[in-house]
């Protein structure tokens, strides 16, 4: 048994598995699968064929490369917004043909002939975007049709010209240019494709007609509701497409110079192939340019090495068919199933065993035995106010608190029965604490750490922090501010419980049993932000000690209390003060006799330590159970202890069954009472308690006397 | 897609045997609070099986019997043990004890105790029924007693018997056997013996020394004891529910073998028949308390149910007390006069439910 846990141990210990859930959720991993599958091929290629890197063969592989990208450019475009076209096959060799023609039989002007072979394209393509785009035909079977007659058009014109297409010759450098010239070692035609797919890059991903291609593929609906111009657009992407189709057909038709029967014939498979090779989605609304230039590189180089290797011409169609068919099907199930995956890899839990802990129970003898102290406590606020996990009281006996509408909500003192909205944040305001300024301070969930002066007017501190370089998800972002407290230099300590969930869907990093939190720094003078601790298991409530040398932290998956110093010669090391609670705490604050409170928001159970040690048990009920029949920490009673400086427990305060407080967050002593807050609780509770000074105000303590 | 249902791969998927889906309260089983805002007639600590001879009601609860709805509450009956079953033929009472064995009085000899009927033992005794000079016994398993019944569920043991003595004659029978708890038994009109099997979720009609069909299949609780209604139906006792978890945990060899070990009884991940809740009792994610209040929806680890069955055993109306509620632990359900009276052993209460107000507000 000990063995095995060992193994397992180290098993979690070593093997990342949060990663896994982390990568498949970037966009960016769609864009991976394809780079290594073109770095391997090309690694292949160069590894069995001779002279593969020699300069020769990379220019001519340049050249074919710029006409391909330029048709699966064209493709892409027209797939983004949600339509295919099969005709450019077609249209490739139509404007091919019509190239030729005009300089070679009519003898015009490259200066002339290619602007007019351009927009010849242009109206080629115009022709499926007016169907398409304002008849609204479909357009798989309109570009089938028009396939089929740009082919015929292309049949004829060859038939009845083909003898002077290729009887006559144009003899002029600037064509030569075109065909065959580079500079600097880069071919001509590279140069083109290189800025034509810059452009339609920062044209896609930062202009308005990119986002309206993107939107109208996407939904094309909701873009028509958005006042998308849905049929021009469409109609444009077909006109651009026709475009960039006879651009490369100048390239083709100035390098070969002839025009065979076979040009373009069964382009449009090897076209369809790459883009949905390099994650162009065939349902639209997914793709960049940088999909199309990758899938085209990985099928140019598939079907030009093949060729390369002698085989015969059909076992590259045959293959090129067989990568189609398998790249829209993971295309169709990615899509379908990528929040399904992913929700359900991305809660990874690690091994995690827990100190044993003193009992609570009735008769254990324990100094944690559970007792009905809290019975007498009254509610302050009660049905009136929800989720106040954090409670603080100024010198007027004010009492603020966060509520899970955002708000800061103000109780005055010192009956409390008059509330009001101190301040509206928004997020869920967690912990606070008071600055030498006599500001609020708040940590707030899902936002970061705030500051509202006594006037009501609410500021931002700092929501970010230095970002980990070697972290995938990004945790520069503060996601769950938790718990603040402030030291005499002016330094605000928080905790943020978790890089890995919102505030929102903070119970699922009790399943995982890894150090996702850390502890930050703000500095008020210098308003500069840093991350002081890493990976703590939900780093949780935060309490500068008495003598300002260190503050004292809170973990509540781990049930134990640290100390941090930050001063002295043990500046910078952690060490256990409470290393075995017998429940999960929260918040820390300092009480009137010199030691501190703190709260254990609900207590260990022997089924749930027990599942700590199973990560692979909890695993597979995060994934099989419905997350509302999770176990989970049994946060719905817990108590209020007192500690002092060593760790020892003074006092424990109880409320049994859970009857007004089943989960206590937070609790603030002042003027010989105790309020106390709660995550979940709808009122805030009141305590009196004995031997506690009547006078004593918990800012004093920090900041002195004030007038 | 039958070829994955089973062995590892099913576990990987969590399909077919591993699959761990739980009918749907919905149809018969909406949930109400009948139970929870019944009248309470009876308390008596641990009060667990009603029987009712010549018009009177009685209760066991703990080592005693008790009238239930009259003026007295002094037991009527004690014994040496706990009382696990009890039903009542004219002046001969019979008893299942914690211990094993029954114990039948008013009879001859006056208090004779049996345990061992056909060769089996009769280790865990959770209902008896009178069917003319005939006792059958439900025994729930060869291998617990009945107060360790969540041990039974979770080692998912399938040890339970159906076994009939003849008082007079003395001709010992088995019914059935190999029975996943049997936890009741009633009579259909065509005189067969009928059976609740609690870790099966299900009521079988056994016939010839075997289950001739099985009835309330897929139920969503572990049903318990069985009675007949006058109009020719049942009520069926439901004593806790399932959940997606415990389901799941079934599934889960390593870490319910390592909960049995390591971990006391009472803060098992299984069905509690009380609703008084510990803190370091396991909960599930939905039963965290929001702004003071555990939802009625939340995952129930006690529930209180019992179900109106018709002749051919469908369900056809319930009565609840949901989680949060306190009516918990229903092992008993028995209609007289138009009135059903529920025991919850959790609460240690009889209640009476007025089915004319049931059947009135119950849309159909």
């Amino acid at each position: 048994m000990a063995s095995s846990n060992a193994l397992v141990r180290a098993r979690y210990k070593y093997f990342p598995d949060h990663l896994v859930g982390e990568l498949l959720s970037k966009r960016w991993m769609e864009s991976a699968v394809p780079t290594i599958i073109l770095a391997a091929v090309f690694l292949y290629l160069v590894n069995t064929l001779p002279n593969y890197l020699s300069p020769i063969n990379l220019m001519d592989l340049g050249r074919l490369y710029a006409e391909f990208g330029l048709v699966v450019l064209a493709m892409a475009l027209v797939m983004i917004g949600g339509g295919v076209d099969l005709s450019i096959g077609s249209m490739f060799a139509l404007c091919n043909v019509a190239m030729l023609s005009l300089i070679n039989m009519l003898e015009w002007p490259l200066w002339i002939a290619i602007p007019s072979v351009l927009i010849f394209g242009a109206a080629l393509g115009a022709i499926n975007g007016y169907l398409i785009g304002y008849l609204k035909l479909r357009a798989f079977l309109t570009t089938l049709v028009t396939l089929i007659i740009y082919r015929a058009l292309f049949d004829i014109a060859l038939s009845n010209f083909a003898v002077e297409i290729s009887g006559g010759f144009l003899d002029s450098e600037v064509w030569e240019f075109i065909g065959d010239g580079d500079v600097f070692g880069i071919p001509s035609s590279l140069i083109a494709f290189l800025v034509v797919a810059i452009g339609g890059h920062l044209v896609m991903s930062r202009t308005r007609p990119g986002w309206h291609i993107l939107a109208i593929g996407g939904a094309r609906r909701s873009a028509y509701n958005a006042g998308v111009a849905v049929n021009r657009t469409i109609f444009m992407t077909y006109v651009v497409s026709g475009i960039l189709t006879a651009l490369a057909a100048v390239f083709f038709a100035a390098r070969l110079g002839t025009a065979g029967s076979d040009v373009g014939v069964g382009m449009e498979v090897a076209i369809l192939t790459a883009a949905v090779l390099g994650g162009i989605s065939l349902g639209g609304g997914r793709g960049s340019v940088a999909k199309a230039t990758m899938g085209s590189a990985i099928v140019l180089l598939i079907t030009n090495g093949m060729l390369r290797m002698g085989m015969e011409g059909g076992s590259s169609s045959v293959a090129l068919g067989v990568i189609l068919l398998i790249a829209v099907g993971i295309d169709v199930k990615w899509l379908k199933n990528r929040h399904k995956i992913i929700s359900k890899v991305y809660v990874s839990p690690a091994y995690l065993e827990l100190v044993p802990a003193p009992s609570a129970e009735k008769n254990s003898g324990t100094v944690y035995e559970v007792n009905d102290r809290l019975k007498t406590v009254t509610a302050i606020g009660l049905g009136n106010i929800e989720g106040p996990e954090d409670v603080i009281l100024d010198h007027q006996d004010n009492l603020f608190t966060g509520t899970r509408h955002g708000d800061i909500v103000k109780f005055s003192g010192p009956n409390y029965e008059k509330q009001e909205v101190f301040a509206h944040i928004g997020g869920h305001p967690l912990g606070m604490a008071f600055d030498p300024d006599g500001n609020l301070l708040s940590c707030v969930g899902g936002m970061g750490l705030y500051g509202i002066k006594p006037s009501g007017e609410v500021y931002r501190l700092t929501d970010q922090t230095n970002r980990t370089w070697h972290s995938i998800n990004d945790d520069s972002r503060l996601r769950l501010a938790d718990d603040c407290d402030v030291t005499p230099d002016g330094e605000v300590y928080f905790s943020e419980a978790t890089i890995r969930y919102e505030m929102h869907s903070w119970s699922l990093d009790s399943l995982e049993g890894r150090g996702n939190g850390r502890i930050i720094c703000y500095d008020l003078n210098t308003k500069k932000t840093r991350t002081v601790i890493r990976n703590l298991l939900f780093p949780n409530g935060i309490c500068t000690a008495f003598d300002g040398k260190s503050i004292l932290f809170a973990e509540t998956w781990k049930c134990a209390i640290s100390r941090y110093w930050i001063d002295g010669p043990k500046r910078g090391k952690v060490e256990p003060v409470i290393p075995n609670l017998p429940g999960y705490p929260d918040n820390i604050n300092r009480a009137s006799d010199g030691n501190y409170w703190l709260a254990l928001v609900g207590m260990r159970t022997p089924t749930f330590d027990l599942a700590m040690k199973m990560p692979s048990f909890r695993r597979r009920m995060a994934r099989r159970v419905a997350p509302d029949e999770w176990l989970f920490p049994n946060i719905n009673s817990g108590c209020v202890l007192k500690f002092n400086e060593a760790g020892e427990i003074l006092d424990v305060y109880w409320d049994l069954g859970g009857e007004s407080h089943p989960m206590i967050t937070s609790m603030r002593e002042h003027k010989g009472h105790l309020y106390l807050g709660g995550l979940s609780n709808n009122r805030i509770g009141r305590y009196k308690l004995d031997n506690a000074d009547p006078d004593w105000v918990g800012i004093d303590t920090y900041w002195g006397k004030s007038k | 897609m039958k070829l994955f249902d089973f062995g590892p791969i099913a576990k990987y998927l969590g399909r077919g045997e591993a699959s761990i889906t739980v009918p749907m309260l919905d149809g018969a089983f909406r949930p109400n609070d009948f139970l929870e805002k019944a009248q309470v007639v009876a308390e008596h600590p641990g009060a667990d099986c009603l029987a009712v001879d010549k018009g009177r009601l009685f209760l066991s609860a703990g080592d005693s019997v008790y009238p239930v709805g009259e003026e007295a509450s002094d037991p009527v009956a004690r014994f040496d043990d706990d009382v696990t079953a009890l039903a009542i033929n004219g002046d001969l009472v019979a008893v299942g004890l914690s211990n094993g064995g029954i114990c039948i009085r008013g009879g001859d000899p006056e208090n004779r105790v049996i345990t061992e009927i056909a060769g089996r033992s009769i280790n865990c005794p959770t209902a008896l029924y009178f069917q003319g000079n005939r006792l059958i016994v439900a025994n729930g398993s060869d291998r617990t007693q009945a107060d360790d019944w969540s041990r039974d569920l979770l080692e998912r043991n399938i040890g339970g018997d159906v076994l009939a003595i003849d008082l007079k004659s003395g001709a010992e029978e088995i019914l059935a056997s190999h029975l996943a708890y049997a936890n009741g038994l009633t009579e259909t009109s065509d005189h067969k013996i009928a059976v609740s099997q609690s870790w099966n979720h299900c009521v079988s009609i056994l016939e010839n020394q075997n289950i001739a069909a099985t009835a309330s299949r897929n139920l969503p609780g572990y049903p318990s004891r069985i009675s007949k209604a006058p109009d020719g139906g049942y009520w069926l006792a439901i004593f806790g529910m399932r959940t997606q978890l415990i389901e799941f945990i079934l599934r889960e060899d390593s870490y319910r073998t390592q909960m049995l070990e390591t971990v006391p009884p009472e803060y098992w991940v299984a069905p509690s028949l009380t609703s008084r809740e510990h803190f370091m009792d396991p909960l599930q994610q939905g039963g965290v308390k929001r702004l003071g209040i555990k939802k009625p929806w939340a995952p129930p680890r006690s529930y209180g149910l019992a179900v109106k069955l018709d002749a051919n055993f469908n369900p056809i109306l319930s009565v609840h007390s949901r989680a949060g509620g306190l009516f918990h632990g229903v092992t008993s359900a028995l209609e007289r006069d138009g009135i059903l009276y529920v025991t919850s052993r959790g609460a240690g209460q009889v209640r009476a439910v007025d089915l004319a107000i049931v059947e009135q507000e119950t849309v159909k």
